[in-house]
C-alpha cells in the first residue's frame, strides 16, 4: 500500500506492485519491490549479515560523532562508510560467533593526515570520572599549518558494553592542554566501557583519525 | 574547469554541471550527460591507480607545496598535478589488479639542485634524526642550503616533517616524532632548498623504520 504524500514522483510514497518509492536523505527513489525468497542463505552471506549487523549496531549509537567524522559524499554516506572500513577489519572470531575488536574502530577518519594524539591513555577515578592523556608535539604552530594546531579540538566517545549506550562529549579542551576528565552519567558505575579520542581543527573543517583510549570499569 | 583555446571568447569545458563544447561548428551548452554504461576494465585500473595517489599525497600537501613549486613555476600546472603525474606510475607497484604504493620510488620534490647520494636514519627519544655527510658536494650545492625532512606514516595517513630544517654544513638534523602505543612503520625521505628557495633538490628516499 503507498501513502499519499506529495512527491517528485507523483503524490504517493511506498509499495504500488512491484515498485516500492522510498526516501533517501532528501531524495526520493524508485526500485522494484524485495520479496521473500524460500532459498536459504549460503554460509558467506550469513557470515556478512552477522558482521553487518554487530559493526552497524555499534556505529548507529555514535551517530553524532559518525557524522563529523565520517564525510559523506554523493555516493556514501557516512555511516555507510564507517561499517564498510569496519566489515573485516574490527571484526574476530569464526562464523557464527563473531564479536566486536573495539580496540580497532575508528569512530573518526582522517580527511587529509590531520594528526591523531601520540601515546593515548586514560585513568579511571572514583565518582565516575575518567581522566584521558595525551601527548603533543612542540612546533605544532610552527611546523604543521593545516594539519595540526596547539587550539585543535579534543573530543571523546564514550561506548558503555554493559548497556550498549554511546555517551558523547564535544570540544572538551584544546590539543596544548595534553589532559581532560570527563564525568559520566549517574547509574553507570561497574559498567565497562571503550573510550576513543579524535581532535578537529578550531574552524571544524579538519578532523583526525580516532585514537583507541582503552577499556575500563567505571569506579563508584 | 572551462578553458579558452587559441585566445577565443569561446571557453569550452565543464562549469559544474554544464558541458560547453564545439557541436558541427557551433559552440554548444548542454547539460552533464549521465554515464549509464560500466566502465572498462583500464578505467576501473586508473580509478585505483589515482585513490592510492591521492591517498600517498593526503598526509604530505604541505610538503608538495613547497617541494613542487620552482617546477611548477610560471607554468599552467600545480604543485598537486604534478606531484600526481610525477608519481603516477613511478611510485606504483602493479601487480595484476592490485595496486600498491612503491614507497622507495616516491618522489615528493623536484628541482635543478643535485640530490645528495646516501643519507642515514636513527630513531632517537624524540624521533628520527638524519644524517648526511656535509663535505659531499656537487655544482650547485651550497653549505647554506636548507635540508627538508620527511616521515611518512602510511598505516595513520598522518606525515611529519620539517620544510625549513639545518644548513647542509650541519650533516645532521631531526624530525620530531612522538612514540604511538604500537609500534608503526615509518617512510623517510630527505631534500635540500637553497636558502633564498629560488633552487631544491629532488627528494631521497632513505629507507623505512619501525618506531
Amino acid at each position: 500500500m503507498a501513502r499519499i504524500i506529495p512527491g517528485t514522483l507523483g503524490p504517493f510514497r511506498g509499495k504500488i506492485g512491484d515498485v516500492e518509492v522510498y526516501k533517501d536523505g532528501d531524495k526520493q527513489r524508485a526500485r522494484i519491490a524485495r520479496c521473500p525468497t524460500s532459498i536459504p542463505p549460503t554460509e558467506g552471506k550469513e557470515s556478512q549479515q552477522l558482521r553487518f549487523t554487530l559493526v552497524g549496531n555499534f556505529f548507529n549509537k555514535v551517530i553524532k560523532t559518525i557524522n563529523m567524522g565520517y564525510r559523506a559524499n554523493s555516493k556514501v554516506k557516512g555511516i555507510g562508510a564507517a561499517i564498510s572500513d569496519h566489515m573485516n577489519s574490527a571484526t574476530i572470531g569464526t562464523f557464527p560467533n563473531f564479536e566486536l575488536d573495539y580496540s580497532q574502530l575508528h569512530v573518526t577518519r582522517s580527511n587529509n593526515g590531520f594528526h591523531g594524539g601520540f601515546q593515548v591513555s586514560l585513568d579511571s577515578h572514583p565518582d565516575s570520572k575518567v581522566t584521558l592523556n595525551w601527548n603533543a608535539l612542540t612546533k605544532l604552530r610552527e611546523q604543521y599549518p593545516g594539519v595540526a594546531g596547539p587550539e585543535d579540538l579534543v573530543h571523546v566517545t564514550f561506548f558503555n558494553v554493559t548497556k550498549q549506550r554511546a555517551i558523547e562529549y564535544f570540544s572538551l579542551a584544546e590539543r596544548g592542554a595534553k589532559t581532560v576528565t570527563c564525568e559520566l552519567p549517574y547509574g553507570m558505575e561497574g559498567d565497562v566501557f571503550h573510550a576513543y579520542l579524535y581532535f578537529t581543527s578550531d574552524d571544524g573543517k579538519y578532523v583526525s583519525d580516532s585514537d583507541y583510549a582503552g577499556s575500563f570499569t567505571l569506579l563508584e | 574547469m572551462a578553458v579558452n583555446r587559441n585566445g577565443g571568447n569561446r571557453p569550452t569545458g565543464k562549469v559544474g554541471n554544464v558541458v560547453i563544447r564545439e557541436l558541427n561548428g557551433q559552440v554548444v551548452t548542454s547539460g552533464l550527460g549521465e554515464r549509464t554504461k560500466p566502465f572498462t576494465q583500464g578505467e576501473l585500473k586508473n580509478q585505483d591507480r589515482i585513490a592510492v595517489i591521492n591517498k600517498l599525497l593526503r598526509p604530505v600537501k604541505e610538503f608538495i607545496k613547497v617541494g613542487f613549486h620552482q617546477i611548477t613555476a610560471n607554468t599552467t600546472s600545480n604543485y598537486q598535478n604534478y606531484a600526481v603525474k610525477i608519481n603516477n606510475p613511478g611510485a606504483l607497484k602493479l601487480d595484476g589488479t592490485v595496486v600498491e604504493t612503491d614507497y622507495s620510488k616516491a618522489i615528493f620534490s623536484k628541482g635543478n639542485m643535485p640530490a645528495i647520494a646516501h643519507a642515514d636514519i636513527k630513531v632517537t627519544d624524540e624521533g628520527i634524526e638524519f644524517s648526511w655527510d656535509p663535505n659531499w658536494k656537487l655544482k650547485g650545492m651550497k653549505d647554506s642550503d636548507r635540508v627538508m625532512l620527511l616521515a611518512l606514516c602510511p598505516s595513520k595517513e598522518t606525515a611529519y616533517f620539517v620544510l625549513d630544517g639545518n644548513k647542509r654544513s650541519s650533516g645532521k638534523d631531526a624530525v620530531e616524532i612522538l612514540h604511538f602505543n604500537e609500534q608503526v612503520i615509518l617512510q623517510t625521505y630527505l631534500a635540500f632548498i637553497a636558502a633564498d628557495r629560488k633552487s631544491i633538490s629532488t627528494s631521497i628516499y632513505t629507507g623505512e623504520i619501525l618506531y
